[in-house]
């Protein structure tokens, strides 16, 4: 993998590396000078084994999600690369004459060349140096049965190279399925080789005899050998010839239709040079007559300018590329520079459309078309370095895609490394307070802890990357599995790269450390005894006096003006290597300078923000820049609550004035600030008609997850009494529960801090988990229902377009003819559209549905939108399009929802219908179909419904198949049929009959209902796949809570021993502490749980409404989320039943002696 | 015959330290009287504070054997050690030990719900015993919000509101000045007196022990005097 969010990995790795290696380099400094204090802190690591285990295991959560996407995004690329290098061997390029319109079909593909064409390139390319090899291919598709099994596949790849040439030395040897070398040049006529996918398809063994279908010929050939899907074998099904043979067999003797390419280098290494060499072959196949021809034409002044000055929706690079051609074109004539660039069919595009746009004498802009044509025959095709780039393209998609997914959990892995903080310091107050009690200054301790936490960071880091690794091993093990659903030739095989391995050690490393310094700053200034006692955490008395202010600001900065002033003196003074000491002083302050200005103004910015009136500027400030200027909800929001937590803690600062008790002001602003939050967030207020249109997207969900959770969580804690009085009073009047229930909440509830920070972890995987699950759910009922998406549909059957089918009813056995109840017929086949009538419009690229009349009448798709005075019902319009040719449906994936338009949109043809709109007028469009003598006139009358679409093409216009009949310049073939059957248990046996009986056409049919359901549930697997490692989170929340129970049991052990000896048996003791975990698990799954259903629910109403699709249905995954919180729980108890179980075997007596 | 509530028998008890073995108690015989208020003195490691502990059932013992009520203590399982505890004994100790995350009333009725006590019974009886320790304003609130004294006030509160036989506290003056110091023993011995509960106390303090009618001194894990208090004297 290359690239990450935009950036090379290269210089991610390299950067991380330098940031690591600075902060280890100053904790190492810090450690060196305070040698005393680095011994304390690394004392503390074997101190308690099981507690360093858990803490190690809490921080390497972060590198765990880090390490496991960059490893699946490295196994991705990896395979992928290493799939075309199967593929194409060391082929790079491919030369091949230009694609023409195959005189029977409408379909392109490439024409043929003579070998004395070729031996010319050969000839011309012997003396340079970047090429290695040359070789000759025939490759063609085909329709083939095996009629001894008579199964069939009509889309079939057929190569043949010249005997001796390169070809099978650049793609390595072929080897049969037995693992021996296979020898090419040892094929006879009427003999094949076949690789392994085609032998399934055909269910083909070695000397079956296979019908090959050529025009009206069939040809019997021979299997001679079955070979590996791999270099010259092809890895999608494909049968092997002689060359003569084809040619003999496609009437092309002494021709053949590719030249493969192997530069210098090996597999890998080649295709550095592929933009070379393709360059080289440019310049060396094209017309220079021709290239200074059309640059006399190109560099004509109004020419020039409309070049110039097209640059509109150009990215960078296509800039860059007009500009050159700019300024080549004004230099020497025909230069190799400008030849290669005029050859290059983007170029041709952009000239041309530029020509087009400046409204240019429309002969010149032809004549620049034609010439630009006559430049060149070939095409030259960089395959490898795209296929390359496709595989670091879809990596770094999945790495990114699993960041985002991951980056919940790793907020939450964060809120965990600075609870085990918190709590850890709890833990040592005694010693703390003894170790300044004996000299040491804040921030001996703050390092004390920075050393330890770095301690743990290094070894978590690296124990994060290993686990990561093997959960991106999992995820590939699992993709695997999908993959297996549509191709058994390809499998992703695990690959880590260095740059990856060190990116996650590094990135984990960095962010556990940040968190370690905030949290040991944070620690070193916390009421301990504050948190201990789990009370709120105190806010800091803000100071709102000037002075007092002043004071503040003066003591904040005078550490770094001290630095800063020392640093400057020894610069002027030029003493600084007057000692080796001096110099490594000056060098520590300079590192320290701008950690310590950015403390200072944090904890200054804190302050303020207590007070509430920075908060409420904060919030208000980001509101209108999240309205006004980005103009998207998720800022707007965000701006929103803090505005709300300003309010509150203003709120809070006068009441502080009005002498009431400090807990129940607490109590009070903290349920205000919470539920007013709740209440924005769950139901949104129509604040749009102030702010006008705001834009949604991904990033809302977190930021109203955050706020959700946050005000919910700090809601139920200051009134937690009211949860504790509920637990009790439903425990009952009595019973052994009732003391266990007691403690159980008590001790949690009391304990506010960390239980908030517990319940937050819980509640913001929870939260996550339950939207995705539902909305995906929800999406999945659009399009899960195969009778509604084939439109009732039960076999689509393809044929090759060279052998169209005459009748098709007459074909079909009697039988079998008795079993269907309807047949469909349409072609596929690509058009331009444009307004009718309109002057000089642009026309933009669609796909065209020629229908036959059986499909027509028996369609099923249903028509969303009728227009006027048609309809009002789907079999209406369908009749409507039989009885008129010159009618057609748009696509609904054609047109876009009011709610969600983009300017620029199919502009000219549809512009004022949407997708949500009730009816519209009927409007008259102008399409050029593919290969056309004539355009035709098509009048819409209505919009299909999106769902039908999800198979097929995104955007499409149908119209009857007779009215493009008409212009077309040969009968127009029937490519694709489908079959409605009168039983669904008939769907496999009239398949293959329907297959059988169209052998020579190559007819492939499929159960389109399966395959829906297979990619449905392969669809799944990726989601629960998604989910599975968004729940990587849940295992933080675990952790934390192991953390929490084990630190609880050593802090209430007099305790547990008091309530051993006035009768608590050992199982009440045990059950306490599980109860306990049960409690607050439960807890923050529930607070997720409602958050997540309330949010998804409310996101599932806006897209219905936007999106206008009256078929969703809002669906919970019940099933889903149950085995989610079910595991969940199950580990939560697992984790705290060791401490709970140590608590119970504490002898009383040893508990009470216990200090 | 003389009314026995304890009797103990040449108890022994060795605590391991990890190099060596200590023997903490060495063949003590005890013996209280229903309704004996007695005081157990000594140096600091002499064993009294195990003593209580044996005698109670909070701890094991190596050998010998514990009588209380006519139970052989030691021979009962852990969990029916725990339920005869509940009904019959009640702790008081030096540093309180209550339930921080519990207010008052909730920490005195714990040992009730604990016997299976239906929850508003258990609450009316919590008030009287709050009552009787002068502390009914103080109900609701939770240890950290009571002085030392009215948290050890709290926790005699919390031995007695099972009415058990016996009442075992360790230095329950221990962390007082000794105005609270006096009162809490005031409380105890009244109590002793109204309602004829055994008291056992483990004390430093002479002044502890000079309120109560009977002193053992330990020395050793070993009992070397076994004398009756002033309070007795003055009986």
């Amino acid at each position: 993998m290359t690239d990450i969010f935009g950036l090379s990995t290269d210089t991610i790795a390299r950067t991380l590396f330098i940031g690591f290696a600075i902060a280890i380099s100053i904790v190492l400094v810090m450690g060196l000078r305070n040698r005393i204090i680095l011994r304390l802190a690394l004392r503390n690591l074997p101190r308690r084994p099981g507690q360093t285990l858990l803490i190690i295991v809490g921080i390497m959560l972060s590198t765990v999600i880090i390490s496991a996407s960059l490893g699946t995004g490295d196994t991705l690329s990896y395979s992928i690369k290493r799939s075309a290098v199967d593929n194409l061997g060391e082929i790079d390029l491919i030369v091949t004459k230009k694609m023409i319109v195959a005189p029977d079909t409408w379909e392109f593909s490439p024409s043929y060349m003579s070998y004395s064409e070729y031996d010319n390139l050969a000839e011309q390319l012997k003396e340079y140096e970047n090429i290695d090899s040359l070789a000759a291919l025939l490759s063609e598709n085909v329709a083939v049965s095996n009629p001894r099994t008579s199964l069939t596949d009509g889309r079939v790849n057929l190569t043949a190279w010249q005997q001796s040439n390169h070809f099978g030395d650049s793609t390595g040897d072929l080897e049969a399925i037995s693992g021996k070398t296979v020898d090419y040049d040892q094929l006879n006529s009427n003999e094949i080789i076949i690789n392994e996918p085609l032998a399934e398809k055909l269910d083909a063994v070695k000397g079956d005899t296979i019908q090959l279908y050529q025009k009206d010929e069939i040809n019997d050939l021979s299997v001679i050998e079955i070979v590996k899907p791999k270099g010259a074998g092809g890895v999608e099904p494909t049968i092997i010839m002689s060359l003569s043979y084809a040619q003999q067999v496609f009437e092309v003797e002494d021709q053949i239709n590719w030249v493969l390419i192997s530069n210098k280098g090996d597999a890998y290494e080649g295709t550095e040079l592929s933009e070379e060499v393709a360059k080289h072959i440019r310049v060396l196949l094209a017309d220079k007559s021709v290239a200074l021809n059309l640059q006399t034409l190109l560099t004509e002044e109004l020419m020039m300018s409309a070049i110039s000055s097209h640059e509109d929706n150009l990215n960078e690079t296509q800039k860059e590329e007009i500009d050159l051609l700019v300024s080549l074109l004004q230099k020497e004539p025909a230069s190799d520079e400008l030849v290669d660039l005029l050859s290059k069919d983007s170029t041709r595009t952009k000239v041309l459309i530029a020509l087009n746009n400046a409204g240019i004498d429309k002969e010149k802009v032809y004549k620049a078309e034609i010439l630009f044509e006559s430049l060149s025959d070939y095409t030259i095709q960089d395959v490898k370095t795209q296929l390359l780039e496709l595989a670091d393209f879809l990596a770094a998609f999945i790495t990114s895609f699993f960041m985002i997914l991951g980056s919940f959990s790793m907020m939450v892995g964060v809120l965990l490394i600075f609870l085990i903080f918190v709590l850890l310091a709890a833990a040592r107050q005694s010693e703390m307070g003894m170790t300044r009690a004996i000299g040491a200054r804040r921030g001996h301790l703050i390092q004390m802890f920075i050393f330890e936490g770095t301690a743990y960071s290094l070894i978590s880091s690296a124990a994060g990357v290993a686990a990561g690794l093997g959960i991106s091993a999992l995820i590939v093990l699992t993709l695997n599995n999908i993959f297996s659903t549509f191709t058994d030739f390809f499998e992703f095989s695990p690959n880590f790269s260095l740059n990856g391995i060190i990116i996650s050690y590094c990135l984990g490393m960095v962010i556990s450390f940040a968190t370690v310094t905030v949290s040991a700053y944070r620690v070193s200034y916390l009421n301990i005894v504050t948190a201990v006692r789990g009370l709120p955490a105190p806010i800091n008395e803000s100071s709102s006096s000037l002075k007092e202010i002043i004071v503040s600001l003066t003591k904040g900065f005078r550490k770094p003006a001290v630095l800063l002033f020392s640093i400057l003196s020894n610069l002027f003074a030029l003493r600084l290597i007057s000692s080796v000491s001096q110099f490594f002083r000056f060098v520590f302050s300079v590192i320290l300078l701008p950690q310590v200005i950015l403390v200072t103004i944090i904890r200054i910015l804190v302050h303020f923000f207590m007070q509430g009136w920075l908060a409420l500027l904060t919030g208000a400030g980001i509101a209108y820049w999240g309205s006004e200027i980005r103009e998207r909800e998720s800022l707007f929001g965000l701006g929103i609550s803090i505005a709300i937590v300003g309010i509150g803690l203003t709120a809070r600062k006068l009441l502080r004035l009005a002498n009431l008790d400090m807990s129940f002001i607490d109590r009070l602003i903290f349920t205000f600030m919470g539920i007013v939050i709740l209440v924005y967030w769950i139901f949104p207020i129509p604040y749009e008609e102030i702010t006008g249109e705001l834009e949604g997207g991904p990033d809302i969900l977190f930021t109203s997850g955050v706020s959700m959770v946050a005000a919910a969580v700090w809601t139920i804690m200051y009134n937690a009494d009211i949860i504790v009085k509920a637990a009790i009073f439903l425990s009952g009047r009595s019973g052994k529960i009732r003391p266990i229930l007691v403690t159980a909440v008590a001790y949690p509830m009391s304990a506010k801090f960390r239980t908030g920070i517990t319940l937050a972890m819980f509640a913001l995987v929870v939260f996550t988990l339950t939207v995705m699950s539902v909305l995906s759910s929800t999406f999945g009922t659009q399009f899960s229902d195969p009778e509604v998406v084939t439109g009732g549909w039960d076999i689509e059957g393809t044929i090759n377009a060279k052998t169209p089918i005459e009748n098709i009813r007459r074909d079909i056995s009697p039988q079998t003819l008795k079993k269907i109840d309807a047949i469909g017929g349409h072609t596929l086949m690509g058009a331009e559209v444009r307004p009718f009538g309109n002057e000089d419009p642009e026309w933009e690229t669609t796909a065209l549905w020629a229908l036959d009349e059986g499909f027509m009448t028996n369609a099923g798709f249903d028509i969303k939108i009728p227009a006027d005075g048609y309809g009002p019902n789907t079999k209406d319009i369908w009749q409507e399009l039989i009885d008129n040719p010159n009618l057609a449906v748009v696509g609904g994936n054609e047109i876009q929802t009011s709610e969600t338009r983009q300017d620029g949109w199919r502009k000219d043809y549809l512009k004022d219908l949407y997708y949500d709109s009730e009816s519209f007028t009927p409007f008259d469009i102008e399409v050029n179909a593919n290969n056309a003598e004539a355009t035709i006139k098509l009048t819409i009358i209505g919009v299909l419904d999106r769902v039908h679409e999800q198979n097929g093409s995104s955007q499409a216009i149908y119209t009857s198949k007779g009215n493009v009949d008409n212009v077309m310049q040969y009968k127009l073939p029937i490519t694709n049929y489908r079959f409605k059957l009168k039983l669904d248990s008939d769907i496999q046996e009239v398949s293959r009959s329907i297959q059988r009986s169209f052998l020579r056409q190559g007819m492939e049919t499929r159960d389109v209902k399966k395959a829906l359901r297979e990619e449905n549930a392969a669809g799944e697997t990726f989601q629960r796949l998604f989910v599975a490692f968004m729940s990587l989170g849940l295992l933080v929340g675990v952790a934390a809570l192991g953390v929490v129970s084990t630190r609880a049991v050593v802090e209430r052990r007099q305790q547990i021993g008091v309530l051993r000896a006035i009768g608590y048996k050992r199982y009440m003791i045990q059950a306490s502490f599980l109860l306990e975990s049960s409690f607050i698990t439960l807890m923050g799954v529930l607070i997720g749980l409602i958050l997540g259903l309330t949010l998804s629910y409310n996101a599932f109403l806006d897209i219905r409404e936007d999106a206008n699709v009256d078929n969703l249905i809002y669906s919970v995954p019940w099933l889903q989320l149950g085995i989610i919180i079910s595991v969940t729980y199950v580990f939560a108890i697992i984790t705290t039943f060791i401490p709970s179980r140590q608590a119970a075997k504490i002898a009383p007596a040893e508990a009470l002696r216990y200090e | 015959m003389e009314d026995l509530i304890i009797s103990a028998e040449n108890i022994w008890k060795t605590y391991s330290t990890g190099e060596a073995e200590v023997a903490a108690l060495k063949g003590v015989d005890l013996r209280v009287k229903r309704g004996d208020m007695i005081a157990i003195m000594g140096p600091s490691g002499c064993g009294k504070t195990t003593l209580l502990n044996c005698l109670s059932g909070i701890d094991d013992i190596d050998s010998g054997s514990v009588i209380i009520e006519d139970q052989i203590l030691h021979k009962l399982e852990d969990d029916e050690r725990s339920d005869f505890r509940a009904k019959n004994m009640g702790f008081v100790f030096q540093l309180y030990n209550l339930l921080p995350v519990l207010s008052a009333v909730e920490n005195i009725e714990l040992p009730l719900l604990i016997s299976g006590a239906n929850a508003k019974e258990a609450r009316i009886r919590s008030m009287e015993i709050l009552e009787t320790v002068k502390l009914s304003d103080r109900a609701k609130h939770l240890p950290a919000q009571l002085s030392g004294g009215q948290r050890q006030r709290v926790t005699i509160a919390r031995a007695l509101v099972n009415n058990p036989e016996i009442i075992w506290a360790d230095e329950p003056t221990g962390d007082l000045d000794s105005e609270t110091a006096n009162e809490i023993m005031d409380l105890m011995t009244d109590l002793n007196k109204n309602t004829n509960q055994t008291f056992v106390i483990v004390t430093h303090s002479q002044e502890v022990g000079d309120r109560t009618n009977r002193i053992v001194r330990m020395r050793d894990g070993l009992i070397v005097d076994d004398g009756e208090g002033s309070s007795a004297s003055h009986l």
